[in-house]
């Protein structure tokens, strides 16, 4: 497998990082950038020129992974050459379907499911409800199959996200992408950095990713009782201290970032289901068990599936991550970098969920706050 | 403009400095440093508040726990000894029954199974009203109370003294009432069958009158009768679980109990004035409530 990228801004134009003159040969092109950049034809145009006859998949993030950095108001391509792995793509409107666990149900329908040994998913961010999506990928599809990925992002909270199959980005779009066979390695981690503190609650009302009351307390009277006086915005200080529900996984909590707060009808919009009858805990992270996490993503992304050196690591950070990190968002990445090697190719973004198991060899879930990476060798 | 820091680490570069100030070109490292010393001490407040309202919450369930054990715990006593006394006495009817010559009069002691049986009856009737308003939820309908008094009537009737007490009700409805109509009956019941079992031997012109009002916003009920009365020093008591104010109080003792519980599902209030001797006044206060509540 081979891998080479690129990177445009508006000052310096076309950068080229590596270049292995794949042109034709490049079967799978990825292109994450801003969303103004991503909905650009003209630069969709030459990218669609360099590489005639991959498929390319563009999603738009809250900030941009390349090269060890992370940068905003670029453009991302990295084009992957397969020696012998096959990969089939398609892509889903949530316009021609019912909602979104049907997106997820027609793309597991969908897909060729001989010798798929791994499904990557780039979705629209912020009008897919990604629990949803995910319930619908497993629909059809085998747990043994991992999924890995994220829902798209932009730089501005809630504002709307873009994705494309073969062309530029647009609002409403899922795209998969199927590889097959058994020459590629794909590896998978999900880690948080974050800790669980105050009391258990149960949540006794919500709407799918609406929370209105945990223990039959209105969360903002919940969330007050504990940052008020201490925060100047209480919406602030919630997506500071979001919520971590309980999993059969041991410790490890699944998070649900906070987005925002409705004082109309008392409702806490999460970027992922909050199911009645769940329990949860409110959440804490400092930047350096961040900045550890994100390490820690990247060695049991390739230990546990005997990967030495990753081809191509493509990495999904949460935006709720920047939140904290702020000044530090770089620091994050060269956890990773540190892990890699600066020789391995590395690309991303962050964005509103992450997708990929809890663990090796468990049901793919939708997480929030996360550094998820999924790292690529073929053996040739 | 000098930077302003965190105290401690002001004071820090005063010590340190020996006064002389920091190079301002050190300034985005001090003012990162001071953003971890803030975020740090907040994290800190933020942890003695967990510790706090933690700590208070487990009081508070370990003060209910401690409620309910208590309640248990006189519950499971006093209903064993409730529920054995008319069994005893069944018990002590039927030996007699078999050992007696049966030319005697069964049908007064058949009489007096049928009393033990009744109370015995009435005793988990009581019980069952208290574990069902612990148990359910409030459940609001459109009440006609004048059918709750009378049907309360109507279902005392075979108690003894009740067709002789005189009745007077007064309902003043300036509103529709939105309530839980069985709890309403359970309340009402209970406050009713008081009356009735509490006058006095020697009077003949024994009462209960009823005054009730009712508006928008709640339902307010007095009722006063004539009868024996409560002595001062009982009447902080009559409402604690299985507290009889006389050894000839005829009830399970959970009747004002189970009254106090289910006001306080409804959010209602009862207080109550009496004089030993001369007669009760309990006043009820309940909130209307509107549909759906």
């Amino acid at each position: 497998m081979r891998v080479e990228q690129r990177q445009w801004n508006k000052n310096d134009g076309w950068q080229i990082l590596s270049n292995l003159k794949l042109r034709a040969k490049a079967q799978l092109v990825f292109v994450f950038g801003s969303t103004d950049l991503v909905q650009d034809q003209h630069l969709f145009d030459e990218v669609r020129s360099i590489y005639p006859k991959a498929e390319i998949v563009v999603s738009s993030g809250s900030g941009e992974i390349m090269a060890g950095k992370v940068a905003q108001h670029t453009l991302n391509v990295t084009a992957l050459h397969f020696e012998k792995t096959k990969i089939k793509t398609l892509e889903i409107n949530l316009e021609d379907v019912k909602d979104s666990f049907d997106v997820g149900a027609h793309i597991s329908a969908q897909i060729e499911k001989d010798g798929l040994s791994n499904l990557m998913i780039f979705s629209n961010g912020n009008q897919i409800n990604g629990s949803h999506l995910l319930t619908g990928l497993q629909f059809n599809l085998s747990e043994a199959v991992p999924i890995t990925g994220g829902l798209a992002g932009a730089y501005d909270p809630f504002s709307s996200t873009y994705t494309g199959l073969n062309a530029i980005g647009t609002e409403g779009k899922v795209i998969g992408i199927g590889f097959y066979g058994e020459d590629l390695k794909i590896g998978h981690s999900s880690k948080a950095g974050w800790t669980p503190f105050g009391p258990e609650r149960f949540i006794t009302k919500s709407t799918n990713n609406i929370l209105f009351e945990l223990n039959e307390e209105p969360i903002l009277d919940f969330y007050k009782k504990y940052l008020d006086g201490l925060f100047e915005d209480m919406v602030e200080a919630i997506r500071i201290y979001p919520l971590g529900i309980k999993t059969d996984n041991g410790h490890e909590r699944l998070l649900r970032a906070f987005l925002d707060y409705n004082t109309e009808n008392g409702g806490a919009l999460f970027a992922g289901d909050m199911p009645e009858g769940a329990r949860v805990r409110m959440m804490r992270s400092n930047v350096n068990s961040l900045i550890d996490a994100a390490g820690e993503a990247a060695s049991s992304s390739t230990q546990p599936f005997e990967i030495q050196k990753p081809d191509l690591a493509i990495c999904v950070s949460c935006v709720g991550r920047q939140f904290v990190l702020q000044d530090w968002v770089n620091e994050e990445i060269e956890g990773v970098t540190d892990i890699f090697g600066e020789e391995t190719p590395m690309a991303g973004f962050y964005s509103y969920g992450e997708i990929a198991p809890q663990a090796p060899n468990q049901k793919s879930a939708l997480h929030n706050h996360t550094m998820t990476i999924t790292t690529f060798k073929e053996l040739v | 403009m000098k930077p302003t820091y965190n105290k401690i680490l002001n004071r820090q570069i005063k010590k340190y400095s020996n006064g002389k100030g920091i190079p301002e070109d050190l300034d985005p490292l001090l003012n990162s440093i001071s953003e971890f010393y803030d975020n740090f001490e907040r994290d800190q407040k933020l942890v003695e508040r967990v510790m706090d309202l933690s700590s208070d919450e487990l009081m508070d369930s370990n003060l209910e726990l401690k409620k309910l054990n208590e309640e248990m715990d006189r519950f499971v006593y006093s209903t064993s000894h409730d529920l054995r006394a008319p069994l005893l006495s069944i018990l002590g009817l039927l030996n007699i029954i078999e050992n007696e010559n049966t030319q005697y009069d069964i049908k007064g002691y058949l009489k007096l199974l049928r009393d033990s049986t009744v109370k015995l009856d009435r005793f988990i009737s009581d019980i069952i009203d208290y574990s069902r308003n612990t148990r359910l939820d409030v459940n609001c309908v459109e009440v006609n109370f004048t059918s709750i008094i009378d049907e309360s009537f109507k279902h005392l009737n075979y108690m003894p003294g009740c067709s002789t007490l005189l009745k007077l009700i007064n309902i003043d409805d300036h509103a529709t009432l939105y309530n839980d109509d069985r709890r309403l009956s359970i309340i009402f019941n209970n406050l009713i069958s008081n009356a009735i079992k509490y006058q006095k031997p020697d009077i003949e012109d024994s009462f209960v009158n009823i005054e009730a009002e009712i508006t928008a916003t709640e339902l307010k009920v007095e009722i006063e009768d004539n009868g024996v009365g409560i002595e001062e020093q009982y009447l902080d008591h009559i409402f604690d679980m299985f507290y009889r104010a006389s050894p000839e109080a005829k009830g399970s003792g959970l009747g004002l109990y189970i009254v106090q519980e289910t006001l306080e599902k409804l959010n209602g209030q009862i207080e109550v004035e009496s004089t030993f001797g001369q007669g009760t006044k309990f006043t009820v206060t309940i909130p209307n409530m509107t549909l759906g509540a």
